[in-house]
C-alpha cells in the first residue's frame, strides 16, 4: 500500500497535477455533469418512452459519461500515444525512439496505465462521489454490476489506448495531425455513446455502430453500471470488449513493428 | 537631467498560506511580506553623461530603470527626468526617453523591422523628414540595411539589439535607458554596439544610463559608475576611483629558476602553479612591491620573470559584491 | 474637447496601422484557411449531431426545434468569432505580464489596450463566423422563419452586443491576473459554463444557473435572449431580450474601470 502511495505521488509530480488543478478539474466535471443532468431531465419530461429507461438511470448514464470523459477524452492524458508521437515527430526526436530496440507500444502502455490509474483515482472517483452526493447519481444495482463496471472501465482503457496508438502511427504519415486528431475525437464522441446514447440513433446507424469498437469505450461500462444489462449480458459485454482490446492492441503492435523496420531501413 | 531623491520601492509579495484550505484562505485574506528592492537612493545625472549602473541580479537595477522610465511608481522619494515625474506625465516623458531591454525586443515579432519602425514613427508622431534622416543615419551606423526587411524573429541577437536601438532612437529622445544591451551578443557585435552608443552620445548629446554585467562595457563606454547592492548605492563616481577605492589588491606572478619557494606573510595569499610559477596576492596598502620582492629574494631562488597586475575591474566588482560594501 | 477628439482620431489611425502591419505579418505564415475551416466543423460537428438527433427523437428540446437550436448555436459562434478574430490577445494578458512584454506597452505613448489588441489578428477565427452564419441560415430555413428588415437590424445589433459581451467578460477575467495568478482557472470555469449555454436553451437549467448566466456572467445575452426574441419563443420577455445592447455597454464600462485599476496596480507592483 505504501509503495502504491509513493507511486501515485511520483505520477502526480510527473503529470504536474497540483491541488489547484485537481479542484478545478473537479469543478469542470461538476458543471458538465449538471448540464447533462438538466438536459436528460427535460427530455425525460417530454417523452419518457423515448428515453426508454428510468430517469435516474438515464441521468446517471450521462453524468458518469462526463466524469469518465475527464480521463477518457482521447487526448486527455499528456502521455497519450498520439500526443507523445506527434510531439516527437514535430521536434524530430522520434529518431531516438526508432534507434532504441525497445517496444514503443509496451513502454507507452505502461506509462499510460500509470497516469490513467492516477487520474481515475484523483479525478473520476471524486467526480463520481460528488455526483452521488449532490446530483442524485445512482449506485450500481448490485455487486456484480459494480465489479463488472470496474473491469469494463479497465478494458475500455485498453481499447482507447490501442486506438490512440493506431492514431499515433497515422501521425507519422500526415502533416495535418491537428485535423486528424480532431476528426478522431469527433468520431469517438459521436459513436461511443458518451454524448448521445446509441439507442437514439436511426436504425441503420445503430447497425454500423454495433460492428465498430467505439461503443465499447463508453456504452458498455455505462450500461453495466446503470444496470441496463442482465448478468449474462455483463459477461458478453466484457468478452466483446476484451476481444476488441486484444485485436486492436495487436494491430498496433504489428503496425509499429512494420513501421519500425521500414523507417530504420529508410533512415527515417 | 535625471534626479532621484531618496527614491525607494517596496514590493509586497503574496505568501502562500500554509495549512488546510490554504489556497482558499490566501484568496480571502492574502498574507504579504515586504521586500525593499530600492531603499532610498540618491543620484543625479547630467545631460550628455554615460553612466553605468551595476549590481548583482536582484540588487535593484531593473526596478530603478523601471521607475525612471515610468513603468513603475515609486513607493517613496521622488524621481524627475528632464523635470517631469515619469509616471505622472507619462506620455510627455515617453517622448523624451528611449528604452532598450537586451533580453526582450520591443519590436513586433512577425513583421519586418522597417514596418515596426514605421508604426513607432506614427506612435511618436515623428515627422517624415526626421524619420528619413534618422533611418539613413542609423542604416549607416548600425548597418540596418542588411536586415531591415526581415521579420524580427529571423534576426540574430546582435541584429535584433541593433534594430531595437534604432527603434528606441527614432523619435530623437534626449535620454537612453539600456538594460543589459550587450547580454548574449558575440564579441564583434558587442564592439559595434558600443561604438554606436558612443557615437550617439557624442554626436547627438544623448544621455545614456546602462546596466550591464559586462566589465568591458564599463571600461570602454562609461565615464561614471553607480554601484547598487541590496537596494542601496555603494559607490557613485569614476571607474578610476572605483578601482582605487576597492581595487587595492595586486596580483604578482613570479617565474623561478628551479624550485618554487614557499612565501609566508600575514595577509598575503599565495598560490603555487604547476609549472613552477607562484602567484602572490597582496593589498597595496599593507605592502609595497619592494617589501614582497625582498622577502622572496631572501629565500635565494633566482627570479626569471615578474608580472604585476592591477586587479581588473571584474575582480573589483566581485570583491564589492562579496563584501557587500564593507570595504568602504 | 477638441483635444480628446484628436486623441481619439489618432488612436483609431494607430489601430488601423497596427492591424495593417499585423496582417502583413500573418500573410507570411499563410496558415491554411481551409484546414482551419475543417477544424471548426470537426470541433462543432459532434454538438450539431447531438442536437439534431435529440430534436429528431424528441421533436424539440425545452420547446426549441432543431431550427431554433441551430440559430442559437450559430449566433453564439458569430459573436464569439468577433472576440477570437480581433481581441483574442486580451485573453493573454497573464502571459504577457509573465514574459515581461507587457512592459513594452507602457513604454510607448499610445494606449496599452490598443497596442495589446492591435498586436494580433487571428484570421482563422473567420471560420467560426462562416460556420455560425451557415448554422443561422440553415436554422432559419428549417424553422421556416421569415425575418423582415426589423429582425435583421436587431440581429446585427445582437451580434455586435454579443461580441462586446464576450470580449468584456474574457477581458475582465484576464484583468484578474493583475491581482492574482488565478485568472487561468477562472477562464477555464467560464469555458465550462459557456459550453452549456452555447448549445442548450438556458430554460432547461435550474434557476440558479439561469441567474448566473443572465446577471453575473451574462453569456445568455450572446445567444439565448436574442434567439428567443428573434425566433418568437415565449421563454423570456421581449424587454429582457432587447436588453442585450445595454448589458454590453454596462460591461464595457465595468471592464474599462477594472482595466484602469489593473494598470494602476501593475504600476505599483511591477507585475
Amino acid at each position: 500500500m505504501r509503495t502504491f502511495a509513493a507511486f501515485l505521488k511520483t505520477e502526480q509530480r510527473c503529470m504536474g497535477l497540483y491541488r489547484a488543478d485537481f479542484f478545478l478539474k473537479l469543478i469542470y466535471g461538476m458543471i458538465a455533469m449538471y448540464g447533462v443532468r438538466s438536459l436528460w431531465t427535460v427530455l425525460y419530461a417530454q417523452d419518457p418512452a423515448m428515453v426508454g429507461r428510468p430517469l435516474a438511470s438515464m441521468t446517471t448514464y450521462a453524468m458518469l459519461a462526463v466524469a469518465l470523459d475527464i480521463v477518457f477524452y482521447p487526448s486527455a492524458l499528456s502521455t497519450a500515444p498520439q500526443n507523445y508521437i506527434s510531439g516527437q515527430v514535430r521536434t524530430g526526436r522520434i529518431d531516438t525512439d526508432l534507434l532504441r530496440p525497445m517496444d514503443l507500444q509496451g513502454q507507452l502502455f505502461a506509462r499510460n496505465v500509470g497516469t490513467a490509474v492516477f487520474s481515475i483515482l484523483w479525478l473520476v472517483v471524486p467526480a463520481w462521489f460528488m455526483g452521488v452526493l449532490f446530483l442524485g447519481m445512482m449506485l450500481p444495482p448490485g455487486f456484480l454490476w459494480g465489479a463488472g463496471f470496474v473491469v469494463s472501465v479497465a478494458l475500455s482503457f485498453l481499447i482507447l489506448f490501442s486506438l490512440n496508438f493506431l492514431l499515433g502511427m497515422v501521425c507519422f504519415a500526415t502533416t495535418n495531425i491537428k485535423q486528424l486528431t480532431m476528426a478522431y475525437s469527433g468520431i469517438i464522441t459521436i459513436l461511443s455513446g458518451k454524448l448521445i446514447p446509441n439507442w437514439l440513433y436511426p436504425d441503420w446507424m445503430q447497425a454500423v455502430i454495433r460492428v465498430l469498437p467505439f461503443r465499447c469505450i463508453f456504452e458498455t461500462p455505462l450500461n453495466i453500471y446503470t444496470g441496463a444489462v442482465t448478468e449474462r449480458e455483463i459477461w458478453s459485454g466484457l468478452l466483446l470488449q476484451a476481444v476488441w482490446g486484444v485485436v486492436l492492441f495487436l494491430a498496433g503492435h504489428l503496425l509499429w513493428g512494420r513501421m519500425h523496420r521500414h523507417l530504420t531501413v529508410q533512415g527515417g | 537631467m535625471i534626479t532621484a531623491k531618496n527614491l525607494s520601492k517596496v514590493y509586497r509579495i503574496a505568501q502562500p498560506v500554509e495549512g488546510r484550505f490554504g489556497a482558499l484562505r490566501s484568496l480571502v485574506r492574502p498574507q504579504y511580506i515586504e521586500r525593499r528592492a530600492v531603499d532610498g537612493i540618491n543620484f543625479s545625472i547630467e545631460d550628455g553623461e554615460i553612466v553605468g549602473y551595476i549590481g548583482q541580479n536582484g540588487a535593484g537595477k531593473s526596478t530603478t530603470i523601471k521607475m525612471l522610465s515610468g513603468i513603475l511608481v515609486p513607493t517613496g522619494g521622488e524621481v524627475r527626468v528632464n523635470g517631469l515625474i515619469p509616471h505622472k506625465d507619462r506620455k510627455a516623458h515617453l517622448h523624451n526617453i528611449g528604452v532598450v531591454f537586451g533580453q526582450k525586443s520591443s519590436l513586433w515579432w512577425d513583421v519586418p523591422v522597417i514596418d515596426s519602425l514605421r508604426i513607432l514613427k506614427e506612435m511618436y508622431r515623428v515627422e517624415d523628414k526626421v524619420f528619413q534622416k534618422n533611418l539613413d543615419g542609423f542604416s549607416d551606423l548600425l548597418d540596418l540595411g542588411s536586415f531591415i526587411n526581415q521579420p524580427v524573429r529571423q534576426l540574430s541577437l546582435g541584429q535584433r539589439v541593433r534594430a531595437d536601438l534604432a527603434a528606441a532612437l527614432m523619435h530623437d529622445p534626449g535620454i537612453l535607458f539600456l538594460d543589459e544591451p550587450t547580454i548574449g551578443v558575440d564579441v564583434v557585435a558587442k564592439e559595434r554596439l558600443r561604438q554606436f552608443i558612443l557615437e550617439v552620445n557624442r554626436e547627438r548629446g544623448v544621455t545614456v544610463l546602462l546596466t550591464t554585467h559586462d566589465m568591458v562595457d564599463m571600461e570602454k563606454l562609461v565615464n561614471r559608475v553607480i554601484v547598487i547592492n541590496a537596494g542601496t548605492i555603494l559607490y557613485d563616481g569614476s571607474i578610476q576611483g572605483l578601482r582605487e577605492r576597492y581595487g587595492r589588491q595586486r596580483r604578482m606572478e613570479l617565474q623561478f629558476d628551479g624550485q618554487c619557494p614557499a612565501l609566508v606573510l600575514p595577509d598575503v595569499k599565495t598560490e603555487k602553479m604547476r609549472d613552477g610559477r607562484l602567484v602572490v596576492l597582496f593589498d597595496r596598502n599593507s605592502y609595497t612591491v619592494d617589501e614582497i620582492l625582498s622577502h622572496i629574494r631572501q629565500m635565494g631562488t633566482p627570479i626569471r620573470d615578474i608580472v604585476i597586475q592591477n586587479a581588473d575591474i571584474e575582480q573589483v566588482v566581485r570583491d564589492i559584491y562579496q563584501e557587500g560594501g564593507r570595504a568602504v | 474637447m477638441k483635444n480628446q477628439m484628436d486623441e481619439f482620431k489618432f488612436h483609431i489611425k494607430i489601430y488601423g496601422s497596427l492591424l495593417k502591419m499585423t496582417m502583413r505579418g500573418i500573410l507570411q505564415y499563410r496558415a491554411d484557411f481551409w484546414m482551419s475551416l475543417v477544424s471548426v466543423v470537426l470541433l462543432n460537428g459532434a454538438n450539431i449531431v447531438q442536437l439534431s438527433v435529440i430534436t429528431w427523437r424528441f421533436h424539440a428540446l425545452g420547446g426549441w426545434s432543431v431550427g431554433d437550436l441551430l440559430v442559437l448555436y450559430g449566433m453564439f459562434m458569430i459573436s464569439w468569432s468577433i472576440f477570437s478574430i480581433f481581441f483574442h490577445k486580451l485573453a493573454k494578458i497573464e502571459e504577457e505580464i509573465w514574459s515581461g512584454t507587457f512592459d513594452m506597452y507602457l513604454l510607448r505613448p499610445v494606449s496599452p489596450f490598443l497596442q495589446l489588441v492591435g498586436g494580433d489578428i487571428n484570421y482563422t477565427g473567420l471560420c467560426d463566423t462562416l460556420m455560425g452564419f451557415g448554422l443561422v441560415i440553415t436554422g432559419l430555413s428549417l424553422a421556416g422563419a421569415e425575418w423582415g428588415l426589423w429582425h435583421i437590424l436587431w440581429f446585427c445589433l445582437f451580434i455586435l452586443s454579443g461580441g462586446v459581451i464576450v470580449v468584456c467578460i474574457r477581458f475582465l477575467i484576464s484583468c484578474v491576473s493583475f491581482w492574482t495568478t488565478k485568472a487561468g482557472a477562472l477562464g477555464s470555469i467560464f469555458t465550462q459554463i459557456y459550453l452549456l449555454t452555447q448549445k442548450y436553451p438556458i430554460t432547461i437549467f435550474g434557476r440558479a444557473f439561469r441567474v448566473l448566466v443572465t446577471g453575473i456572467v451574462p453569456v445568455a445575452f450572446l445567444n439565448f435572449y436574442p434567439a428567443s426574441w428573434l425566433m418568437g419563443k415565449p421563454d423570456a420577455p421581449a424587454w429582457l431580450c432587447m436588453l442585450s445592447p445595454v448589458v454590453a455597454l454596462v460591461l464595457a464600462g465595468i471592464a474599462s474601470l477594472v482595466w484602469r485599476q489593473g494598470l494602476r496596480r501593475y504600476d505599483s507592483s511591477g507585475g
